[in-house]
Order: C-alpha cells, then structure tokens, then sequence
C-alpha cells in the first residue's frame, strides 16, 4: 500500500513509526488521521459538495473513537484537529 | 447532487488529492490506486499548477453516501488511506500541497476553476514546502511515574490511622502533580530544543490515550516543517533525546518523514482568498520569499 515510493528520487516520504527509533512498518493511521482530517487546503470555493466541512470530520472521528471504546469523547472534542 | 455533467452511464464525481507545479510522472500515477472504487488517477492543468485527480463514482461519494461511509471506521481508514495514496502518488516530481481528505469536484471544470483562482496562494505554498518534510513528533509521559509512587507508601506498617491515611494519600497525590509537572516542562523542552531545528512547527491535538493505547497521557502532538538540509541534525537531535536521559519524566515518538500535510495550508480562513488573496503578509511576496518560517509556528 504505501510502502517505500520507489519513484521518488532521493529518500522516500514514508512515514515511519515504532519503538525502534526511525523503523519503518507503513503509515500509522492516528498519524494519519491527525493530517488528512486536520490539514490540507481547503479549496472550497467551488466544491459542489461540502465534504471537506469540518463538521462530518467531526461525526467521523466519532465514529472512529466510539468503536474503539464508546464511553470515551473525542480527543478533538468541538473544533475539530486544529 | 444534481446537475452533474455529461459523462458515462455512472455518474461520477472529481475527487482532487492534491497540487504539484510540475506533472507527476504518468506511469508512476497509472501504478498508484486511489479509491479503490474509482477510476485511474490523472492530472488536469490549472493555470501554470496541476491537480492529481481521480473520478469515483456518485452513488458512493455524494454527500449522503460519503457521510455514511465515513462513520464506519473500516471505511474511514480506508478513505484515509486512499487520499494518501493518492497524495503520495502525485509527489513524486517536487513539491505537493495536500487537499484536505474527500475534496470532490462535479466535474473537472469546477476543480480547474478551484486551483487557478487560488493559483498565488497555492504557488506560495509549492514554494514554502519545496525540500521540505514533516515530522511528527509525540511525547507522552513516562508510564511509570504514577504507579511506581502508588506502591511505595508500604513502608507504613505502623501508621494505620485515618490520619496517617490521609497523609499519605495526599502525599501521593503530591507526587502525581509533581510528576506530571515535571514531565511537561521536559516535553516543553523537546520541544525547544526540536525547534531548532524545524523552519516551523504546529501543535495537533493529543491524541486521547484509547488512540495511542497507552496507559500515560499525551503531553504533545507536534508536527515539524524540516529542511531537507535539516534532516540528519533534526533526527540526530530526537536520537541523543531518547538517548541521553535527560528527559526521563517523558516518551518521545516520531513518525515521519511525512509530505507535509500540515503546512499545507493558509491560516484561519481560507475564503478570504476570494477577495483579500489571503494573508497580506504571507501571499504579497510569495515568489521571492519562500521561507517564510513564521507561518505555521504557532502553538
């Protein structure tokens, strides 16, 4: 899935992660959650659908965290990632 | 969802990962998969930039269809996962700048009009990530502190009165806050020191503890903007902060290099842009100041 980019010239942009400091094992998803959900441009101006609105964000990780335990609020409980 | 344009049987829409001044290589975007449920990834030309883009279909991906998907987990990760793949899949030739997670389009008109009316913003931003990449970083506390001083008061054989009791109880009550005190001004200085070395650097959330399934709570959630020039004295420096113990109130984890997603955007509100072009101070001179270190560092 995303494994080393052998088309990228130069060192890789592949996250790594673990307790074995710099040990590649793929993309840790809290990591990536923290940046697809939280970041990125928002072009908005003329999306047709508002998907990218913070407040499905919201349900999501509600969604994500309650399956992990349901008793627990979001990390990210009103505003969303910042 | 009305009015989609002409197009095969299945309606479709334009899911935009992100954009790159320069084409990515085609044969490395024919490789890569975006959704799985969507068709090959492929570029459309927006003014002077280019965005990597992708048509899913509509039953899946309009507002209705994708909210729901969105709240079962499975598919959270997989939508994650694929916008990463396809952000990574246009990276390959320069700089990218990541769009947020889900970025649809009615059709590519739409999503070349988004791009080219922000093209001085999105430019700026191409520049200011250029030979750059992210780095997450987060320290938790030790997980020892607490439990190790909840077991210490056995010494007290003799003292078995409620008074003695409460002493003891508020002594370790005493040691936790000192503990955790402790720990976060040793986070704080990872993080200064970190800094050092980073062009900027932004704070996320932490993550709760049933996210990162540890028993001690997260002090910082910070992503890094590191030159590539940077990079070995950055990691160096994470390295003699595990290794030195000087920090021994906290755990310091990293994940990287990442594209860097979270400088891949302009402050507050991004809709200024339709009449202010953004930040007076960051967008003016976008082409001959690329290293604006000041944007993203703030906490």
């Amino acid at each position: 899935m995303t494994g080393p980019d052998p088309r990228t010239p130069g060192p890789a942009p592949v996250p790594w992660d673990g307790p074995e400091p710099y040990a590649p094992i793929g993309v840790p998803l809290v990591d990536l959650l923290d940046r697809v959900l939280a970041t990125g441009v928002v072009v908005s101006g003329d999306l047709v659908l508002a998907i990218a609105d913070v407040p499905l964000v919201r349900i999501s990780l509600h969604a994500l965290l309650s399956s992990v335990n349901e008793r627990v609020p979001a990390p990210w409980p009103d505003s969303g990632p910042l | 969802m009305s009015g989609l344009p002409a197009g095969p049987a299945a309606p479709a829409l334009v899911c935009a990962f992100a954009v790159t001044r320069t084409p990515p290589d085609a044969a490395a975007l024919a490789a890569a998969t975006g959704h799985e449920e969507g068709g090959p990834l492929r570029v459309l030309r927006a003014g002077g930039l280019c965005l990597v883009v992708q048509d899913v279909p509509a039953a899946l991906f309009d507002q209705e269809a994708l909210a729901e998907r969105l709240n079962r987990p499975g598919d959270l990760e997989r939508c994650a996962r694929a916008h990463h793949r396809g952000v990574e899949a246009a990276h390959g030739r320069g700089p990218v700048v990541p769009l947020p997670m889900a970025t649809l389009y009615r059709g590519d008109r739409t999503a070349e009009r988004a791009v080219t009316s922000r093209e001085a913003v999105l430019d700026a931003l191409l520049d200011r990530l250029r030979d750059r990449t992210e780095w997450a970083v987060k320290v938790h506390a030790a997980e020892h502190g607490p439990d190790a001083a909840a077991g210490s008061g056995s010494g007290a054989g003799a003292d078995t009165g409620g008074r003695a009791y409460l002493s003891r109880a508020s002594a370790r009550r005493r040691d936790r806050e000192d503990a955790h005190g402790r720990a976060l001004a040793e986070a704080e200085a990872v993080d200064a020191e970190l800094r050092r070395y980073a062009v900027a650097a932004v704070r996320h959330r932490p993550q709760s503890e049933r996210l990162t399934g540890r028993r001690a709570p997260q002090l910082l959630n910070v992503a890094y903007l590191v030159d590539d020039a940077e990079r070995v004295r950055f990691t160096r420096a994470l390295a003699r902060i595990a290794a030195d113990g000087r920090h021994p109130a906290v755990e310091v984890g990293v994940s990287g290099p990442w594209i860097p997603y979270s400088f891949a955007r302009w402050d507050e509100d991004p809709d200024r842009t339709g009449q202010g072009r953004t930040d007076p101070d960051r967008t003016e001179q976008d082409r001959t100041d690329p290293d604006r270190t000041g944007q993203g560092a703030r906490s």
